[in-house]
């Protein structure tokens, strides 16, 4: 029997994208995952305290690194999967004149993943440049039912203009499908359910809102459908089929139970937020991962874009073990215990990414895992927070790109190589071959 | 005596070399400064005037202040130039819409001047009164780039 790659669990109002079965066969090379990941206003390793104390990139380049006293330490058991390029600028997020000086928070995410200046406007003529995300999703996520996805952690609904003469859409994304076109990036774990699920546009509001009040699974939709499958495929691919299934049923049942928690009349912690949201941090990283997971295991998207937080955010991240706001440390003044505690909170968002890298190297792809055929960038467009400048910016590599990324390794760029470099050539090694520049690259990036 | 020949002409070419060490002059501080203070990003635009003068534009957040002032002993002083009628404004408190405290430069009509001095590495650095008391600041100036 042959089953399509494309076949679902169809159910009225909701339809079930399938994870990869031997029936599916016959096998063929993987397709690279890209996860593109921003760490907001910089590293408290990008200040000159924090880069003689290596707070973030390791004291030693090449293989022998030292990830002890920095940021990245959470990511040492996954030494062999990341690459570590380190003394790198994002000059398309300086001020070009005086009026600009100041706003960095205001361009910063924008020039992250087009590494493009965004035009200083309040209005609708926003304009920055295409994003690296966006770029491989349109020539690489087109055989996927959604090209690409994104998401975010923080608040991303402002409107006009954020501060500085720049429109809150610089702030509010990372993902520009074209220079005029940024992609609005979604919060809540449940909308993302949904879209990755077909359950939006399908059914009526009451639906749905009967269903999830029911505490019904979409999978009693799809049923039928299921156990019709059940019945054609051989026993290896039924426990594939039901793990799956499993894992669905699970990141449902903690929808349901953010939902419910948000729903009891407690007190949250984050009361403006929709009832979807964890009010924990952690919980909601863990959760959208978890759903990307997902997304990849069941080939609905291969690409997503993925911003942890707001630059002026003053969240306090206490299982960081800095009680302070976000913004608050992130102003240290230069200030050595004070750099050190913003390192703290560095590592301790870093230290939310072996849960995916995790799953990803333990999910068979091919003949390795998933995290051998992924790039997980992770980084930030701006270096010193204190001083909003955007030198020696945090960013990492991790998985193989499907052998193209040895991975295991620090790479120091020398002084003045704009991020944009590193960003054509992973480009080139996402198959963009013919790509002779990118935002503002002055050349390519040699990952050896 | 060639050793006193020789010692002779090491001090005089030392000697030259101090008196042409770079005589520091409004022309230097001319231009768009990115200035560091408390952790915040202030643009400072100055512009020579005649002679030793200088008139400069401070902006924060949207608001400008007008200054002026005057190079004695490699030390730029600024004032504030009281002129409420242009829309300008002194900024004696801090800038509302942001999330902490902010530099109030004593520019507009306060006490203290703005003290500017050129460094060695092309930087500037200076002094300023805010809400918090006077504090030191440092200045880089902006590089013309490319947009797009």
């Amino acid at each position: 029997m042959f089953l399509s790659r494309r076949e679902m669990l169809k159910g009225l109002g909701a339809s079930v994208a399938l994870p990869w079965l031997e029936a599916m066969s016959p096998v063929r090379k993987p397709p690279i995952r890209l996860i593109c990941i921003e760490q907001v206003h910089g590293a408290a390793g990008s200040s000159i305290y924090g880069a003689q104390q290596n707070l973030w990139a390791p004291a030693t380049a090449g293989r022998a690194f030292d990830l002890s006293p920095t940021s990245l330490k959470p990511l040492e058991a996954f030494r062999d999967h990341i690459t570590i390029v380190s003394n790198c600028d994002v000059p398309s997020a300086d001020p070009t004149e005086a009026r600009e000086i100041g706003g960095d928070h205001f361009r910063s995410s924008a020039a992250y993943l087009t590494q493009t200046y965004p035009k200083r406007t309040e209005g609708a003529d926003v304009e920055c440049g295409i994003s690296m995300d966006q770029l491989y999703a349109q020539r690489f996520g087109q055989d996927t039912p959604i090209p690409s996805m994104q998401l975010c952690i923080e608040n991303v609904d402002q409107s006009g203009g954020c501060g500085y003469g720049y429109s809150c859409v610089y702030t509010d994304t990372i993902s520009w499908a074209s220079p005029t076109k940024p992609l609005p990036m979604i919060r809540d774990p449940r909308v993302v359910f949904d879209q990755m699920f077909g359950v939006i546009g399908r059914g009526c509001p009451q639906e749905r809102r009967e269903r999830r009040q029911e505490d019904l699974s979409i999978l009693d939709w799809v049923r039928e459908s299921s156990k019709r499958l059940e019945r054609r495929l051989g026993a290896a691919d039924r426990v594939r089929l039901t793990d799956y299934l499993d894992n669905v049923r699970e990141i449902e049942r903690r929808l349901q139970a953010v939902e419910k928690r948000n729903d009891s009349g407690e007190p949250r912690e984050l009361p403006m937020a929709p009832r979807g949201i964890p009010d924990s941090f952690a919980e909601h990283v863990r959760l959208m991962f978890d759903l990307q997971m997902l997304a990849f295991r069941s080939d609905v998207t291969r690409v997503f874009s993925f911003k942890l937080g707001r630059d002026g955010s003053n969240r306090v991240y206490k299982e960081s073990g800095s009680t302070g706001a976000f913004h608050i440390v992130s102003h240290h003044a230069e200030n050595p215990a004070r750099v050190r505690e913003l390192a703290k909170i560095n590592a301790y968002h870093v230290g939310m990414l072996p849960y995916l890298l995790q799953q990803l190297k333990e999910t068979s792809d091919g003949d390795g895992s998933m995290l051998d055929n992924s790039v997980i960038i992770y980084g930030s467009p701006m270096g010193n927070p204190n001083q909003h400048n955007h030198k020696r910016v945090p960013f990492l590599v991790a998985g193989h790109a499907g052998g193209a990324v040895k991975g295991g390794v620090h790479l120091k760029a020398k002084n003045g190589t704009p991020l944009s470099n590193v960003m054509l050539s992973l480009l080139h090694t996402l198959g963009h071959d013919d790509l002779q520049s990118f935002g503002d690259s002055e050349g390519t990036f040699s990952w050896e | 005596m060639l050793k006193m020949i020789t010692f002779a002409a090491a001090l005089a070419i030392a000697a030259t070399a101090a008196a042409q060490e770079k005589k520091v002059t409004v022309a230097d501080f001319a231009g768009t400064w990115n200035i560091e203070v408390m952790s915040h990003q202030i643009a400072m635009v100055i512009e020579p005037a005649e002679g030793n003068t200088v008139t400069a534009t401070m902006m924060m957040m949207g608001r400008d202040t007008l200054l002026k002032g005057e190079l004695v002993d490699k030390t730029l002083t600024l004032v504030g130039v009281k002129s409420a009628a242009n829309g300008t404004m002194p900024p004696e408190h801090g800038t509302p819409g942001h999330d902490h405290d902010v530099p109030a430069a004593a520019a507009g009509g306060g006490p203290k001047p703005i003290l500017v001095t050129l460094q060695e590495d092309g930087t500037i650095a200076g002094e300023m009164m805010t809400t918090q008391g006077p504090v030191k600041w440092t200045g880089e100036k902006l590089r013309a780039k490319k947009k797009g």
